[in-house]
C-alpha cells in the first residue's frame, strides 16, 4: 500500500526505533532523579513498552510487508487492527468474568478493582473493534452499519458491561457495589458467548472464525504480532487502571485530616 | 463514441466489476481504520493519566 521497504530490509524499524527513543527518555529521568539508570517505576511499564514497540512494526507490517488479499485488496490490510482487537476485547471481558467470579468466592477487594478495570478497557476495545469494523464494512459491504446478528450482539456486549460500569458508579455502598458489580459481569459475559457463537447459529454477512490453516502464513504473522502487541498493551492499561482504582479507593476510605487547632 | 455504446460499455464494465467480488480502491478506508486505533488507544491513556490523583499512582 504505502511505496516504503519491507521491514526485513531495514537497518532498524520503526518499532525498535520508538523503543530506543523511549530507552534514551527513561534512562535520562532516572538519571536525572539519581536512581538505577534502568530502573522502572512500575512492572507493566515494561509490558507497555515491548507492546508499544511491537505495535509499531506489527502496524508497519500491516500497511506494508503483508500481501493484498485476494479478494478484499488493499482494504483487507484492516484485518490487522480489527482482528486483534475482536481477540482483545473477548479475553478482556473474559477476564473480567474470571475476576468477577474470583471475587464473589474470595471477597478479596483487588479482585473488585481488576473486575473495574478489566471492564472498562474491555468497553475501550470493543469500541475499536466496532469502528473498524464499520471501517472494513462500508468498502466491502457497501454500508458502515447493519442489523446482523454478528454486529448487533457485538453492540449489545459493549452495551452490557458498559451498563456493568454504570451499576457500578450509581451504588454507594463498597460491598454492595462489589458484590453487584460481579454478578452483572457475570451476566455480561453471556452475551459475550452469545457474540462468540454468532456466525454460527444464525445467517450472518460477517464470515465465521479463522484458522491458521484458513489463513495464508505472511499474513498469520502479522495477525500474531499485533496481536501480541495488543495483549502487551492491554495488560499494562489493565495494571494502570487497576492503580487508578486502588489509589482512588485509598482516597475514599483515608480517615478525614484532624480538625486544625487555633492556639 | 455513441451515448448508447457508452451507456454499455459503462453498465457492462460495473457489471463485469460487481461480478468479479473484488474489493477495488479503499486506501482511504484502510488508513481511518489504522489511524482511528491509534487516537483511540492514545485518547484512553491520556484519560488514565488525566484521571489519576496526584501523587497516588506513577
Amino acid at each position: 500500500m504505502l511505496p516504503l521497504p519491507p521491514i526485513a530490509d531495514l537497518w532498524i524499524t520503526p518499532g525498535q526505533t520508538v523503543g530506543l527513543l523511549v530507552l534514551v527518555a527513561i534512562v535520562a529521568a532516572n538519571v536525572r532523579a539519581r536512581r538505577p539508570a534502568w530502573s522502572l517505576p512500575r512492572w507493566e511499564h515494561a509490558f507497555g513498552l515491548a507492546g508499544l514497540c511491537v505495535l509499531v512494526d506489527g502496524q508497519y507490517m500491516g500497511l506494508v510487508d503483508a500481501p493484498r488479499e485476494r479478494m478484499m485488496g488493499e482494504v483487507g490490510r484492516i484485518l490487522y487492527v480489527h482482528v486483534p482487537s475482536a481477540w482483545l476485547t473477548m479475553v478482556t471481558f473474559a477476564a473480567c468474568c474470571g475476576f468477577a467470579v474470583t471475587y464473589l468466592l474470595t471477597g478479596r477487594r483487588t479482585f473488585d478493582l481488576l473486575v473495574e478495570s478489566t471492564a472498562e478497557v474491555g468497553v475501550m476495545l470493543s469500541i475499536l473493534l466496532q469502528l473498524t469494523g464499520m471501517l472494513f464494512a462500508k468498502p466491502t459491504w457497501g454500508v458502515f452499519w447493519d442489523w446482523d446478528p454478528r454486529l448487533v450482539s457485538t453492540a449489545v456486549m459493549m452495551l452490557a458491561f458498559l451498563g456493568v460500569l454504570s451499576l457500578r458508579s450509581v451504588l454507594a455502598d463498597p460491598e454492595q457495589r462489589a458484590t453487584w458489580t460481579s454478578v452483572g459481569a457475570i451476566l455480561a459475559t453471556t452475551s459475550m458467548i452469545v457474540t462468540y457463537f454468532s456466525v454460527r447459529w444464525w445467517r450472518s454477512l460477517h464470515q465465521m472464525q479463522s484458522s491458521p490453516d484458513t489463513v495464508a502464513s505472511p499474513m498469520v504473522l502479522v495477525l500474531r504480532m499485533n496481536a501480541f502487541a495488543l495483549l502487551f498493551v492491554t495488560v499494562w492499561l489493565v495494571a494502570r487502571r487497576w492503580r487508578l482504582a486502588a489509589a482512588r479507593a485509598a482516597e475514599l476510605e483515608a480517615p478525614p485530616l484532624p480538625a486544625e487547632v487555633t492556639p | 463514441m455513441s451515448p448508447v455504446i457508452l451507456a454499455t460499455s459503462t453498465v457492462g464494465g460495473a457489471v463485469a466489476d460487481v461480478g468479479s467480488g473484488v474489493v477495488a480502491g479503499g486506501s482511504d478506508y484502510v488508513t481511518a481504520a489504522y489511524a482511528v486505533s491509534w487516537i483511540l488507544l492514545g485518547g484512553y491513556v491520556l484519560s488514565l493519566f488525566v484521571r489519576s490523583p496526584r501523587g497516588g499512582t506513577r
